[in-house]
């Protein structure tokens, strides 16, 4: 009886013991679980009202530079995760972010569209939005400035022994090392190629660009005393070739004319059909269009050039 | 009044006094016959009474309070004969002496899932290996995949320990892509969805013995068993009531706790037997990056988990039982990145299994029917910054469901014939969503799968049975229907470059699995096997249904694909050189078809090459393993394997789709070398194992441009009963520290220390 009431007690403590960890293991795996079925306001987002900036629908010249200032704030629960600027239903900026305000100053060119609807939206961790939005008109009233064309300019490689590789938007003549040397305040921009690891790299940069190691010996760029600079778009643009070829004015130009710091010293890897912008070191903007490419370091580039005048 | 109640009082004191004293204790010692050493964790059952207990490390044992009369006594310890005994308890206390017989342990070893029927191992022709209980504790095993370390010609990739996500396990020269059917008590644990398994939710304390069986199994077995086939089959009880708690803590400010309860209670002479456990485990993790990428952004991954499970199983008599299991895991593991948020990126199963069978007897026909559903909620959480600095937040929510019903029956026809047959239905269904916190881009995409399957195995023996042969055949029909996906305001994060809606149309395919093995016994100390044997690998629905960015490029579904097969042939010899020594060896050559493989569609999209996974590969492996074993005593054995693979790409068919061709390649992910070896030593003083794995230099990727360094792990297990219920090991894995760098190029966690402390009852 001894031994029955022995073990009898020995089950019920191992019965608690079961109970005691069953209760513990239901607690621990619900008390994480978190009521998300209360409503919280959406996020707050707002045009910044200041001297420097455009807060309301505003008519701007084309290539006219331009700010807005956006302030967003979130509903005290639900940090802001993700900015959104919408141009005439393009995403122009989309970002992730982890905030509960957040600044943004956004610095625009005002382009060729007749207008732009610009809308700005902040969106919260829970998925709730608020957007702003506002219309930029083109102002019809501006008379666009003259430009300088020179179309199918056939540049060569460093070693080719058929074309110069250097071009002056001044006179519009093409010159080799040796007479670019001899025309160095007058030399604006020059083309080479790059076949260093494998990449095939077609460039048009300036002589002011650091790329003394293609253009060596006595007449070669870092002998020279005079070197123009020029700062070119990042990439090819989103520009088609008939825009490019119609253009009369610099509408087009000024539409994609950058701050030129903002720019980079050489445009790379240019290809058939590519579009890139510049502007140069007395603030006038271009563009050039490829033509043909043959990419070797005796090869040669054909392009058209835009720039104003 | 007063005075009949003092009397009734009395009496019963009287009564009580007089049935204590008519109990008495049973003492008793339990050693090796041929060496009289004790043996230390025997366990002594006394029949009549449906009470056990195990030997102290002085190898003796002691029951109280038992009633005068007559009683059989069973010992059990591994390596030894099983020993009856009989005896009188008088008024007195009694004594015993058990002398137990060592046996030839590798002779003993049964296995059932090569041909669902119960078979000595030897009597099959095949590499099957079987891992018994006491081997699996003597394993510093954090995990149970561990323990397939130590089986020749499996590969298990946990590079991040218990910080990996989850584990790959493969076999005979297959990458972790073209897996092995897991098999938990008879069912299959392998998701529709994927193909993988959570090893996590199978805590190796609670296995009872693994079954392994190598080369193609889908004759009896369909789907997913190309590589082979692994049973993973749990304790139960025959005792009252017995358990443990144990309490671990190590490296990675690493904690945890486990709890099992166990029963068999007899209720009018039939058997009730029962199981409660759970665990829970912790741990802060490491910092995977390689120290020369790592950033501000690169954390520790952790990890904590917990798994409650509950069985119940009634045997009605001898021939007729059911079994009913439940289980349900959770945990979150870490990623190793943390911009913004506390927990940063993290991964997180949530898992309901639920499995049942039954056992009977028709005639002369044993059935037995299993029935299963897995559903799984898979999370990930992702957080990081990409290179153009930008901040990102994504979650996927995946729900996979499956369940299915086997049955299977075995009949003896004739004298030495044996018929089994069957059939196999399977429901897989997948539902994923994902959803961008930092942006707009969301998806979904769900489908089904059924599966249908038959099956005839005939096992005949000649000669004295000399000679065996099985012949097998299995026809498989699966369906896909409801596919669809659905992309809402997608951006560059997710790639697709519009909306997208739309609907699959069904699709089916077939599979015809035959298998052919003989084996003749030139003596009986050599057997020799011959074997042609197919599998298949179903496609995955996630292959079925998912376009989504990958790190390769942009994933097109392929809702066509077709299942990848494999023929293998087979030699193989397994003999016993003399009495404590074993030795096995196999060559093999197997011939895989419509093998899965990226090829492009000559497309880009978001500036990524367009991708999608295609039966276009022909694949040969040409592989040897070599096992030797040596029992020096029962207590002290000498384990060791090695295995080569070559596995190749023999074709890479790119009509009518791009990229390259990788004819002629290695099969990335898989090591052409891999060898273990481990010794396991029980002696009075400690319970030891040390082993160490080897796994071969080998290609990341499918173009063969990367390579992944071979590395050497040694680990080791201390343990011992410190008294008669509370048992101590300190595991150590790695014990070099030697920190190597995986196929994802993170780093292991080197040198992982972990104690142990257990209270058994």
């Amino acid at each position: 009886m001894h031994g029955d009431m022995k073990n009898k007690a020995y089950r019920i403590k191992i019965f608690r013991v079961i109970q005691f960890l069953m209760i513990t293991s239901v607690f621990l795996l619900t008390a994480c679980e978190e009521d998300d079925s209360q409503e919280y306001p959406d996020p707050t987002i707002n045009l910044v009202s200041d001297p420097d900036y455009i807060s309301s629908d505003a008519i701007v010249a084309v290539g006219q530079t331009f700010k807005i200032g956006i302030h967003a704030e979130w509903n005290e629960q639900n940090r802001l995760t993700n900015f959104i600027a919408f141009q005439n239903g393009e995403r122009y900026i989309d970002l992730g972010i982890y905030k509960e305000e957040y600044d943004r100053e956004i610095e625009i060119t005002k382009g060729l569209e007749d207008t732009d609807e610009w809308e700005f939206m902040i969106r919260d961790y829970a998925g709730q939005w608020s957007s702003v939005s506002l219309t930029i008109t083109k102002n019809p009233n501006i008379e666009y400035g003259e430009i300088l064309e020179f179309d199918d300019i056939r540049l060569g490689a460093q070693n080719s022994a058929e074309y110069g590789s250097f071009f002056s938007f001044g006179s519009g003549n093409v010159y080799t090392l040796q007479e670019a040397f001899s025309n160095q305040e007058i030399v604006n921009l020059v083309y080479y190629y790059d076949g260093f690891d494998n990449f095939e790299e077609n460039i048009i940069a300036s002589p002011g660009a650091n790329i003394s190691g293609a253009f060596t010996g006595d007449y070669g760029i870092s002998n020279w005393t005079t070197l123009y600079t020029i700062r070119y778009s990042a990439e090819t643009l989103d520009v088609s070739a008939d825009d490019f070829d119609s253009a009369s004015n610099d509408s087009i130009l000024l539409a994609h004319a950058f701050a030129f710091e903002s720019g980079k010293r050489k445009a790379k890897y240019l290809e058939e059909g590519y579009i890139f912008s510049f502007v140069t070191e007395d603030n006038r903007a271009g563009m050039f269009k490829v033509e043909s490419v043959d990419g070797t370091d005796a090869g040669n580039i054909v392009v058209d050039i835009k720039v104003q005048k | 009044m007063l005075v009949k109640k003092f009397i009734h009082t009395l009496l019963l004191s009287i009564a009580i006094s007089i049935s204590s004293l008519a109990q008495s204790n049973l003492t008793g010692t339990v050693t090796d016959a041929e060496n009289g050493n004790p043996l230390i964790g025997a366990n002594v059952v006394i029949k009549e009474l449906q009470r056990g207990i195990s030997t102290n490390p002085e190898g003796k044992f002691e029951f109280e309070n038992i009633e005068p009369g007559d009683y059989i006594l069973i010992a059990s310890f591994i390596g030894y004969h099983n020993k009856k005994v009989k005896l009188r308890i008088e008024d007195e206390n009694s004594q015993v002496e058990i002398k137990m017989i060592p046996s030839a342990v590798e002779m003993e070893r049964v296995i059932i899932t090569a041909t669902k029927t119960e078979r000595k191992i030897e009597d099959l022709p095949g590499q099957n290996e079987v891992l018994e209980k006491e081997e699996i504790e003597s394993f510093p095993a954090t995990s149970s995949d561990y323990l397939l370390q130590g089986i020749a010609n499996v590969n298990v990739n946990r590079s991040w320990g218990i910080f990996s996500k989850n584990a790959s396990v493969t076999m005979r020269g297959l990458d972790a892509a073209q897996g092995v059917l897991i098999l938990y008590n008879g069912v299959p644990l392998n998701k529709t969805a994927g193909g993988a398994i959570n090893w996590h939710m199978i805590s190796p304390d609670r296995i009872e013995r693994i079954e392994v069986i190598k080369g193609p199994g889908s004759a009896l077995y369909g789907n997913n068993a190309m590589g082979g086939v692994i049973n993973i089959i749990t304790k139960k009880s025959d005792q009252p009531i017995s358990g443990d708690v144990r309490f671990m803590g190590g490296s990675y400010a690493t904690l945890g706790g486990k709890f099992d309860l166990e029963g068999n209670q007899k209720i009018k002479g039939k058997n009730l037997y029962w199981g409660l456990s759970g665990f829970y485990r912790q741990g802060d993790g490491y910092v995977i990056e390689p120290k020369d990428v790592r950033d501000s952004t690169d954390v520790e991954v952790y990890l904590r988990e917990n798994k409650v499970g509950a069985s119940l199983g009634y045997e009605f008599n001898d021939k007729n039982k059911i079994e009913v299991e439940y289980s349900y895991y959770d945990d979150k593991r870490g990623d190793g990145r943390q911009v913004y948020l506390d927990d940063g990126g993290y991964v997180k199963y949530t898992t309901n299994f639920v499995r049942t069978k039954y056992n009977g007897e028709l005639g002369k026909i044993k059935i037995e029917v299993d029935g299963y559903l897995q559903h799984e909620n898979y999370y990930q959480f992702s957080e990081s910054v990409n290179q153009d600095g930008n901040y990102r937040i994504s979650k996927r929510d995946q729900v996979s469901l499956d369940y299915g019903i086997w049955a299977n029956a075995t009949g003896k026809f004739g004298k030495k014939n044996w018929l089994t047959f069957g059939f196999d239905l399977k429901q897989g269904y997948m539902d994923a969503s994902e959803i961008y916190i930092t942006s707009t881009d969301t998806l979904d995409r769900d489908g089904k799968v059924q599966f249908y399957a038959a099956y005839l195995q005939d096992e005949q023996r000649f000669f004295n049975d000399k000679l065996k042969i099985i012949a097998g055949l299995r026809f498989d029909y699966a369906r896909f229907y409801d596919g669809s996906i659905y992309v809402a305001t997608p951006t560059s994060n997710t790639g697709f470059e519009e909306p997208v809606s739309e609907t699959y149309g069904t699709s089916n395919w077939t599979a015809l699995s035959p298998k052919l093995a003989i084996q003749y016994e030139i003596i009986p100390e050599i057997k020799s096997y011959v074997s042609a044997s197919s599998g298949f690998m179903p496609p995955k629905l996630d292959d079925l249904i998912s376009t989504r960015k990958v790190s390769t490029g942009f994933k097109k579904a392929n809702p066509d694909l077709q299942p990848q097969t494999l023929t293998n042939y087979e030699l193989g010899f397994n003999t016993r050189p003399f009495k404590k020594a074993q030795f096995k060896i196999a060559g093999y050559y197997s011939i895989g078809k419509d093998f899965h493989y990226f090829v492009e569609t000559g497309r880009e999209v978001d500036g990524r090459r367009e991708i999608f996974r295609d039966n276009i590969a022909k694949i040969d492996i040409i592989g040897t393993e070599l096992f030797f074993q040596y029992n020096f005593t029962n207590n002290l054995i000498f384990k060791t394997n090695y295995t080569y693979n070559h596995s190749t790409i023999k074709e890479f068919d790119l009509s009518g789709s791009e990229g390259d061709d990788i004819t002629g390649n290695k099969i990335a992910e898989v090591p052409p070398h891999q060898a273990f070896a481990g010794v396991f030593w029980n002696n009075k003083f400690i319970n030891s194992t040390f082993v160490a794995n080897y796994v071969g230099e080998m290609y990341e990727n499918e173009e063969n441009t990367i390579m992944v360094e071979d590395y050497l792990t040694v680990d080791i297990r201390l343990s011992r009963m410190l008294t008669r219920k509370i048992f101590f090991a300190l595991d150590i894995q790695n014990i070099f520290d030697n920190v190597y760098i995986d196929k994802k190029e993170r780093l292991s966690p080197g040198r992982f220390i972990l104690v142990e402390l257990a209270y058994k009852f």
